[in-house]
């Protein structure tokens, strides 16, 4: 039976290690607070929502994301039914914990295992037809290949005949008659390979008997008070439906990880439902993004912002538009406190959305996928002391650059501003190059004069350049615009602003 | 079964050359050089520790660590390695199960017991001989080996034994019986096709196992003995099949020991090579490289490429960790190495591979390194730095003295000194002067010798003095190498060095990032 919401092929895989970046990503574009949106204090939303958006930190999997994007759709106009489905699974993976000693198998005896298992699987039917009852009901109201997918899988699978077998098979397995067992000679002539037999029916065996046509048996009894004896009966009997009760647990765990992975992959549209509401209460535009496939160099964004701001501050945010097609390296410069690094995060974010087969922070959407979004951002100074600040910039990139490769993403936030600024330039003008090369994409905030001035002398046309705007007065608007890298990253202006009254500013 | 006596011992080529080499107690030299713990760590399984003697007695000429090595290279090999693995496996289940019968007192259980340890016997030594016939070895120990087997395979009593155990085994495996177990009784009967129900559960809830789990299976208790209701059970089997049983039983009258004592020994001795074979396996596997040195017993021209410590090389590998190799070479009428430099360097270290080199190469087994010549030394003496014990007699520098005086007093030209700072606890004068006269009493002995000291003016003793210098990185004067070498480096220019030591500038960076 599968469940497939999240990928067409394959089932979702919550505890699949994220990509090595996924951490550092993750903390500098602030994953936390979107995961935080979505999950809504329930945990299985939390767990689901971060394995999703840590693995697309990964590569964007054109197929899971329309896959996904197409389900999102249907989940926002049936927000109450996808809700719905996912109360019943939550339901039913809780019904587990009152059979908790009944199915932990590994150290119990194979009987009070198969005890276990037959009474779970009695509350799992139960569960099972409830879930048919509601995919009738709700079929005709879903478009997507996600969700039409599952119910026509529950559908196929569970029907009242099925149900009522299982019925019939764990009242056999309660086993009210003795236990017919077969057997090889083993190690030792010991016996082994026990397994468990259904007996023939014999209506007439006392008519063999009368003809003299018994098959020769020898019965031996236990002696009274042979307690040892009755305890290595029990063994072997034990031994004898080994196989089948691990069959039966396993059967009751497979069933069980069918409610775990349903409720697990609905988690991510509950958590897409929540995160929409919170984005439109705080006044924030969402759209579904348009997409190229990973080594194209499309970006158009109108309206885009930033999303954990929004979702921090409770409040609309600044809006900036880009448009970026062909270029491969984005260099934001301007005025401090100008919100550059607002800016660059939401990109990453939107980036990462993406790939995650949600909505973005943006009126209208048009971008790449990539073979991986990576961050290069200011660190905190190592406690340690083990090595210099300089030398730990040079270390993070170092393991960037074992990790990345073709169709990638890396943001730079003030990159290699730990050593002089002639120094840095030339370090990040030759890892720029050796990206760019290599077909990886650079975003890039910096305060280095002479990284942007070489950039800007060489006139290339694949370079675009954002500037963050400064009013005349040297209030800041937050927005970022299009616009070659001046002199001054007027920091005087901050200066004035902490330090000089006789400045007004307008935030 | 007659056992031919010309196949003697794979360690010895003969009785005479085993007497020779007879050895009461562990080296003196074992501690300071780690060796105690490399044979601590060959012989990590218990039915091995019969074999620390081997390891303190090395061989005294060059042919006898020859004839090893030849032994030794052969074991190394597929198919042959593998052979003599599953040969030394049989053995230990034989005894196992003989182990068992001895214990059992339930016939046809015991008989079973004896019937299955004479198939692994059986099973053992024919899949050796067919092994050594298609390797063809051509080690001298290997061929006496392989024709002694030939020999014990191919004679009538061994065929008409084997084939009457394989008989009986197979008849017995064929049984099929039922067990209807109620409270309080069981019934023994013949298979009569009756159908399986775990699998008939199995299908019926297929359809929910495209989901992938791991289920664990059930414990099922084992019983190691038979215990009554199973031998309730096997008498009422061998009611069921009487034919089958009396000729299990006519066999375990019949043959009761059947191993080869020649063969025994084998069993014993070659693990003296697999075991240290499966030590440095690890090793080789990241990446150290080891090599059957070539040993001479006049010429004192040493080298080594790429050599190392074991004893650290085994707990570093273990714990993932990198191991540091160095090189080393005496020329003509080089004979002394006198290694100075920062601490922590890797001095010690070195001075622990020379020793070990010089050792392990007599015992016949490949060392640490790469095309390695070495000295075929009678004897190595070491003084390494000991922890002054409360209780001394004497006082350090004494002590130190003391332990030289004996050195001197057993070394002769052919053996090999390793001295470790020493004299540490006096002026540096005085340890100077000391260290001076007794250099030249080493060097008046011609020997060979490496002296670890913090007195760089020994590094120009004499003219067979080589010197050589723990080094740090040439970026970072924090960053210690643990390469030793005959001169120092110099320093380069900083944030492009930086980049470069980190591999990000633009050219390793095109390097690092796949087109």
């Amino acid at each position: 039976m599968k469940v497939r919401l999240l990928h067409p092929d394959r089932d979702f895989d919550p505890s699949a290690a994220p990509p090595p970046q996924a951490a550092t990503v993750a903390q500098d574009l602030g994953l936390d607070i979107v995961i935080g949106a979505m999950a809504a204090d329930d945990e299985t939303l939390r767990a689901t929502a971060q394995a999703v958006l840590l693995a697309a930190t990964g590569a964007g999997d054109a197929q899971s994301i329309a896959h996904r994007q197409a389900g999102l759709a249907d989940a926002l106009e049936h927000a109450q039914a996808v809700r719905a489905l996912y109360a019943l699974a939550m339901e039913a993976v809780a019904s587990r914990r009152r059979h908790y000693l009944g199915f932990e198998l590994s150290d119990r005896a194979p009987s009070s295992a198969l005890f276990g298992a037959i009474e779970l699987l009695d509350t799992f039917v139960g569960w099972m037809r409830k879930l048919r009852d509601l995919v009738d009901a709700q079929q005709d109201h879903f478009r997507s290949a996600a969700f039409t997918g599952l119910f026509a899988s529950v559908r196929e699978n569970i029907d009242a005949a099925y149900l009522a077998a299982i019925d019939a098979h764990l009242e056999t397995l309660r086993f009210r008659q003795g236990v017919l067992l077969d057997a090889r000679l083993g190690a030792g002539n010991t016996g082994s390979a026990y397994r468990l037999r259904l007996a023939h029916a014999e209506p007439h065996r006392w008519l063999q008997r009368l003809l003299g046509q018994t098959p020769p048996a020898y019965t031996w009894r236990l002696a009274e008070r042979d307690e040892a004896g009755a305890r290595i009966l029990r063994g072997i009997r034990d031994r004898g439906i080994t196989d089948t009760a691990s069959t039966l647990a396993q059967s009751a765990k497979h069933v069980l990880h069918f409610f775990e992975t349903l409720r697990a992959e609905l988690a991510f549209y509950v958590g897409a439902l929540n995160l929409h509401e919170r984005l439109q209460a705080a006044g924030v535009a969402t759209c579904l993004p348009a997409f190229a496939p990973i080594g194209s160099c499309q970006l158009q964004a109108t309206g885009l912002c930033n999303p954990v701001l929004a979702l921090c501050t409770q409040s609309g945010v600044v809006a900036s538009d880009c448009a970026a097609d062909g270029m491969d390296l984005l260099l934001v410069t301007g005025a401090n406190q100008g919100g550059k690094s607002t800016f660059l995060r939401a990109l990453g974010l939107a980036q990462v959305m993406l790939h995650t087969g949600l909505f973005v922070a943006a009126d209208r959407y048009a971008g790449t996928l990539r073979s991986g979004v990576f961050s290069h951002a200011r660190r905190e100074e190592d406690a340690t002391l083990a090595r210099g600040k300089f030398d730990e910039e040079l270390q993070r990139m170092a393991i960037i650059a074992d990790q990345v490769h073709r169709g990638g993403l890396v943001l730079f936030n003030e990159p290699f501003a730990t050593t002089n600024e002639r120094e840095g330039s030339e370090v990040a003008m030759q890892v720029f190059d050796a990206l760019r090369e290599r077909d990886i994409a650079v975003c890039c905030v910096s305060h280095l004069a002479t990284l942007a001035r070489s950039l800007a002398a060489r006139g290339a046309g694949d370079v675009l350049f954002l500037r963050a705007d400064r009013q005349d007065d040297g209030s800041r608007s937050f927005v970022i615009r299009r616009g070659e890298p001046l002199g001054t990253s007027f920091g005087e202006d901050l200066y004035h602003r902490l330090f000089d009254l006789d400045v007004t500013s307008s935030r | 079964m007659s056992s031919p006596t010309d196949f003697y011992s794979i360690l010895w080529r003969d009785a005479d050359e085993e007497r020779a080499h007879g050895a009461e107690r562990q080296p003196d030299c074992f501690p300071d050089l780690r060796l105690d713990q490399v044979v601590r760590s060959v012989l990590r399984d218990p039915a091995d520790a019969e074999l620390e003697a081997c390891f303190w007695q090395p061989l005294q000429r060059v042919d006898a660590v020859a004839w090893r090595q030849a032994t030794a290279r052969e074991l190394e090999c597929e198919p042959l390695r593998s052979a003599v693995d599953a040969f030394c496996q049989r053995i230990r289940d034989m005894r196992d199960m003989q182990e068992r019968a001895r214990e059992c007192d339930v016939a046809p259980a015991r008989a079973r017991w004896l019937l299955d340890a004479a198939l692994a016997v059986a099973a053992a030594c024919a899949a050796l001989h067919d092994d050594l016939q298609r390797s063809a070895p051509t080690a001298p120990g290997l061929c006496a080996l392989q024709a002694h087997l030939h020999r014990l395979v191919s004679s009538e009593g061994y065929r008409a034994w084997t084939q009457s155990a394989r008989q009986i085994a197979a008849d017995l495996e064929a049984l099929r019986y039922t067990v209807q177990v109620d409270d309080a009784a069981l019934t023994v009967r013949q298979y009569r096709g009756e159908p399986d129900y775990a699998a008939e559960i199995a299908r019926v809830f297929a359809r929910f196992s495209q989901i992938e789990t791991h289920a664990e299976a059930p414990r099922a208790a084992g019983h190691k003995r038979i215990d009554h209701v199973q031998a309730a059970i096997l008498e009422r089997v061998a009611l069921l099949f009487p034919d089958v049983f009396a000729r299990l039983a006519d066999f375990a009258a019949q043959h009761a020991d059947m191993l080869d004592p020649s063969l025994r020994r084998f069993d014993r001795e070659v693990r003296f090579y697999r075991a240290y074979q499966c030590l440095i396996a690890p090793l080789r596997d990241a990446g150290l490289a080891f090599d059957y040195p070539r040993l001479d017993a006049q010429d004192q021209r040493e080298r080594a490429s790429a050599t190392f410590d074991l004893a650290l090389a085994c707990q570093r590998v273990a714990s993932g960790e990198r191991m540091v190799s160095n090189d080393l070479r005496l020329g003509t009428d080089e004979r002394f190495i006198v290694i100075t430099g920062p601490n922590n360097g890797g001095k010690t270290t070195f001075a622990r591979t020379f020793g070990q080199l010089h050792y392990l190469a007599r015992l016949g087994l490949p060392v640490p390194g790469q095309d390695v010549r070495l000295f075929l030394c009678d004897a190595i003496h070491t003084h390494f730095e000991r922890e002054e014990r409360a209780d001394a007699a004497h006082g350090k520098l004494e002590d130190d003295l003391l332990r030289v005086r004996a050195i001197l007093q057993q070394a002769t030209p052919r053996s090999v000194v390793i001295l470790n700072e020493m004299f540490s606890s006096t002026t540096a004068d005085d340890a100077l002067g000391l260290a001076r006269r007794i250099m030249a009493q080493l060097a008046a002995r011609k020997l060979i010798a490496v002296y670890v000291t913090f007195l760089t003016e020994l590094a120009h003793f004499d003219a067979h003095t080589v010197s050589m210098v723990s080094t740090v990185a040439d970026d970072d004067p924090t960053v210690r190498t643990f390469k030793l070498v005959r001169r120092a480096a110099d320093g380069r220019s900083y944030a492009m060095t930086l980049a470069a030591k980190y591999g990000v500038t633009r050219a390793r960076l095109l390097e690092r990032i796949a087109p």
